[in-house]
């Protein structure tokens, strides 16, 4: 037997080791028996029974069988006389082919009266696909014509269908490829194992190389230099974006914010001067201008949360600037001073009193006896007349007062806040601005870093892809030129007996 | 089967004021009322020209094929060594297998069913109401059964390893018997009773029997009804001496098993035509909703008893139940409790359509 050439050795062992062993069972395979397999449907066990009866009868012992097709010396293949073999059939049946003498049985003769043409289809496809077959003969066979030989009574008629079934055709020829030297037999194992191995080393090298030059193991990398190389790049713009929108939006919602929150607090207070009553008018001053402080300092606060919010969505880390401290404090009411329509009241109030005390005592000067009583009595009324008409005014005035210094305080408040909220978000933006110029230069470092290191390794792996595909080259060559040894004269595939029905 | 009207489809996209709507309308009635193909598939040499040629052979198949618009084409074989498998779109697809069952086989009965499934796009293979319907009719032959000993079995074992009904097939007999060839069987009248088994053995055999028969009638008779058909004349001819041709020639058909073979490939083109017409209404409901007022003639059409009853069979394809011939008022009730009862919402709309159809024809 020739020995593997040590460069195709190392070749198997490298790329395909289970091939290794293959060729070691190669090397040590005793092939002996027949194997007997076929398509399904073919009717391989009928023609399995008949075979063995054909034999006992032929030779009086029982054929020798083997377990399976690589450990056989000569394989029976039975196909259906109804079609040709398919694709799959044939891929399954060629390392048979290459390795063992096959005897393909094409059954059902009897019945398909195309079984010619299906055996000459049958022995173009193997000619064509499968050019390395060893030893392939082919045998058109009835197993059903044999079952009917062996229960026949006559013994024409017996041997008649049995020369007719072609079976005794084919235990002919199983017996005398049964003794054949089993060098030859061996020979071939052996090659057929050495070329299976060198195939499947020869695949596996194959998919190597594809998998190197189809790019699949830089995609991830080249991805990454894309990534990287678009953040570098765009870091900044679009950290710029991000903060001039988000400014905008906390600039609107501030104005927004003030706006709202000014006008509620002035229509409280309206509404709680409207319900006072004189003691709490006097209270009520002082109240409604803390009111409208807290609700100057929400605002301020709510500020505050919203830019520390930005900062922290947009992730920059910058200290805002303390808030301003209030240029001006809020002004207070400023009791309402007594006016010419107060003196007026008073005199109004007196004159109506008097008319009033008048009236009322109008029916006691009826009576002389009462006369005295009459002029004290109308004065005393004209003075509680006025200064009951004094103190109502008083407080109607009052709270007109109130009302307006409410509405003018809500302006002013408003106005102050507004501005203070601007100068307030102009502040944080010039610290955000520096802040996010900041975070995008470290960005972009960090991307040019790494943008390197991928370009690095870009270039490590394209030389790495021309090593790899060297040697595969030199492998694919050892292999050649291994294989080259081992290439068997071919036997001329054998045409099947002439037959009685043929 | 009297399904939908070509003509009030084509009318409804006349009539429509939209001449968008009116395309639509058009575009669903082309892809519904396009050719159906049939394509004839197999290994090679498995007798996919005779299977076709049994199929187109028949007067009762010819007829379908021209009412109702049908192609019968033969695919490129599979399992063809160094060339690639042909795909099967055809929307019905018949698959013919001989011998055994081989792996090709098993791949591209699954294949035709998948393909047929998801083609809806295109020709509407599968189409249904929005019922979820995705059954794809494949009709699986056993060709040569005339060479089989018991291709009843046999044909019976593949059902269960394919997980579909195989129907046996003697393709050569059925298209010799149904174009009224051999002419006559009187050359094997006289002998009939000397026909043995032995001589029928082989073909071979026959013509080299010793019987009164001319070499021409015997190589004729091979030819065209094989040894089995040439088996079953001459016992029924033993058995009934005045047997005429009429009656051996209905004997063969029905050995032949033409018969299943056509009424499942009807069955399966019936579905395919339930299928487009349930499309076709999906399509004018969709049209129909987006502008109720504007397209009433739609909405006037879906509601006419033709497209009831059309929808309802378009769900009782996609639930995979058979139309009752005579719906009472028990079964409407049975279909309405199904539609209460099912959970999955494309089955229980199926449901409703049954229901309401067999509520317009039990009204009828």
């Amino acid at each position: 037997m020739i020995d593997v050439p040590s460069d195709m050795d190392s070749v198997v062992k490298r790329w395909y080791p289970a091939g290794v062993d293959l060729i070691a069972a190669g090397r040590r395979a005793a092939p002996t028996g027949v194997f007997v397999t076929g398509t399904p449907g073919a009717g391989v066990s009928t023609v399995d029974t008949e075979l063995d009866a054909a034999v006992s009868a032929l030779t009086g012992v029982a054929l020798e069988r083997a377990p399976d097709a690589a450990s056989a010396a000569v394989v029976l293949f039975v196909i259906d006389a109804s079609a040709p073999l398919g694709r799959r059939a044939l891929a399954d049946l060629a390392p048979v082919l290459e390795s063992t003498a096959v005897a393909i049985a094409v059954n059902k003769t009897d019945v398909h009266r195309d079984w010619r043409q299906v055996q000459r289809a049958v022995s173009r496809s193997v000619e064509e696909y499968v050019p390395k077959s060893v030893d392939v003969s082919f045998w058109p066979i009835s197993a059903k014509l044999a079952e009917r030989s062996r229960i026949a009574v006559d013994p024409r008629m017996r041997a008649a269908l049995l020369a007719e079934s072609g079976l005794d055709d084919v235990v002919r020829f199983l017996l005398d490829a049964l003794d054949k030297p089993s060098v030859l037999l061996q020979e071939r194992k052996y090659s057929a194992a050495v070329r299976a191995a060198a195939a499947g080393a020869r695949r596996e090298i194959v998919t190597k190389a594809r998998a190197v030059t189809s790019g699949a193991s830089t995609t991830e990398l080249r991805a990454e230099r894309v990534r990287l190389s678009d953040l570098r790049d765009r870091a900044r713009t679009d950290r710029a974006a991000a903060l001039r929108s988000r400014l905008q939006l906390v600039r609107s919602e501030a104005v927004h914010d003030a706006g709202g929150t000014v006008r509620a607090c002035a229509v409280a207070a309206r509404a709680s001067i409207d319900a006072a009553n004189r003691a709490e008018l006097g209270h009520l001053r002082e109240h409604l201008a803390e009111q409208l402080e807290d609700a100057v300092a929400g605002l301020g606060r709510r500020l505050e949360d919203r830019l520390h919010a930005l900062g922290d969505e947009l992730g920059l880390n910058a200290e805002l600037p303390p808030p301003p401290e209030p240029t001006a404090a809020p002004a207070r009411p400023d009791p309402r001073s007594r006016g010419v329509e107060d003196k007026m009241m008073i005199v109004v109030g007196a004159s109506a009193g008097a008319g009033l005390g008048r009236i009322v005592v109008s029916p006691v000067s009826m009576l002389p006896a009462l006369d005295v009583a009459v002029v004290p009595i109308s004065l005393l009324l004209g003075a509680l007349c006025a200064w009951w008409l004094v103190r109502s005014r008083r407080l109607v005035a009052d709270r007109q007062h109130l009302r307006t210094w409410v509405g003018d305080a809500a302006v002013s408040a408003r106005s102050l806040s507004e501005q203070s909220s601007l100068a307030r978000i102009l502040a944080a933006e010039s610290v955000y601005v520096a802040a996010a110029n900041e975070t995008s230069r470290s960005v972009s470092t960090t991307a040019e870093s790494e943008l390197e290191r991928v370009e690095a390794e870009l270039r490590a792996a394209a030389e790495h892809r021309a090593g790899v595909l060297a040697a595969c080259d030199r492998d694919l060559t050892a292999l050649d030129r291994g294989l080259e040894k081992f290439d068997l004269p071919r036997t001329e595939p054998m045409a099947g007996s002439t037959r009685l029905n043929s | 089967m009297s399904g939908v009207s070509i003509g009030r489809v084509r009318a409804l996209a006349q009539s429509s004021d939209d001449a968008h709507v009116g395309r639509e309308i058009e575009i669903a009635a082309d892809l519904c009322f396009a050719p159906i193909r049939i394509s004839v598939s197999g290994r090679t040499g498995v007798g996919k020209t005779a299977v076709r040629a049994a199929l187109s052979s028949r007067s009762d198949f010819a007829t379908a094929v021209q009412e109702m618009n049908i192609e019968l084409v033969e695919a490129a074989s599979i399992d063809v060594p160094r060339s690639p498998d042909p795909v099967l779109d055809g929307d019905v697809v018949v698959h013919v297998v001989a011998g055994g069952v081989q792996q090709a086989d098993t791949d591209a009965v699954a294949s035709a069913r998948l393909g047929a499934g998801d083609g809806g796009a295109g020709e509407g293979g599968a189409g249904d109401f929005g019922f979820g319907d995705t059954t794809s009719p494949v009709v699986v032959v056993l060709a040569k059964a005339d060479t089989i000993e018991n291709p009843g079995d046999i044909a019976e074992r593949m059902s269960k390893s394919l997980g579909t009904p195989v129907l046996p097939l003697m393709s050569t007999i059925a298209a010799s018997v149904a174009s009224g060839r051999p002419r006559t069987f009187d050359a094997l009248r006289p002998v009939a009773h000397t026909v043995t088994d032995d001589m029928l053995l082989t073909p071979d055999r026959f013509l080299a029997a010793d019987i009164a028969v001319s070499q021409g009638d015997r190589a004729e008779l091979v030819e065209q009804i094989e040894s089995f058909g040439i088996g079953v004349v001459a016992a029924a001819l033993t058995e009934n001496r005045v047997a005429d041709d009429a009656i051996l020639r209905s004997l063969l058909t029905r050995r032949s098993g033409i018969e299943d073979v056509v009424r499942a490939v009807r069955r399966a083109v019936d579905g395919v035509r339930v299928g487009r017409e349930g499309r076709l209404l999906h399509r004018l409901s969709e049209l129909a909703a987006h502008d109720p007022v504007g397209n009433a003639d739609i909405e006037r059409y879906l509601a006419s008893d033709e497209s009831v009853v059309a929808i309802m069979r378009a769900g009782l394809r996609a639930l995979g139940e058979s139309e009752v011939d005579a719906p009472t008022s028990s079964t409407v009730h049975q279909w309405f409790d199904r539609f209460r009862s099912t959970r999955e919402p494309s089955h229980a709309r199926a449901a409703l359509a049954v229901a309401r159809g067999y509520t317009r024809i039990a009204m009828r």
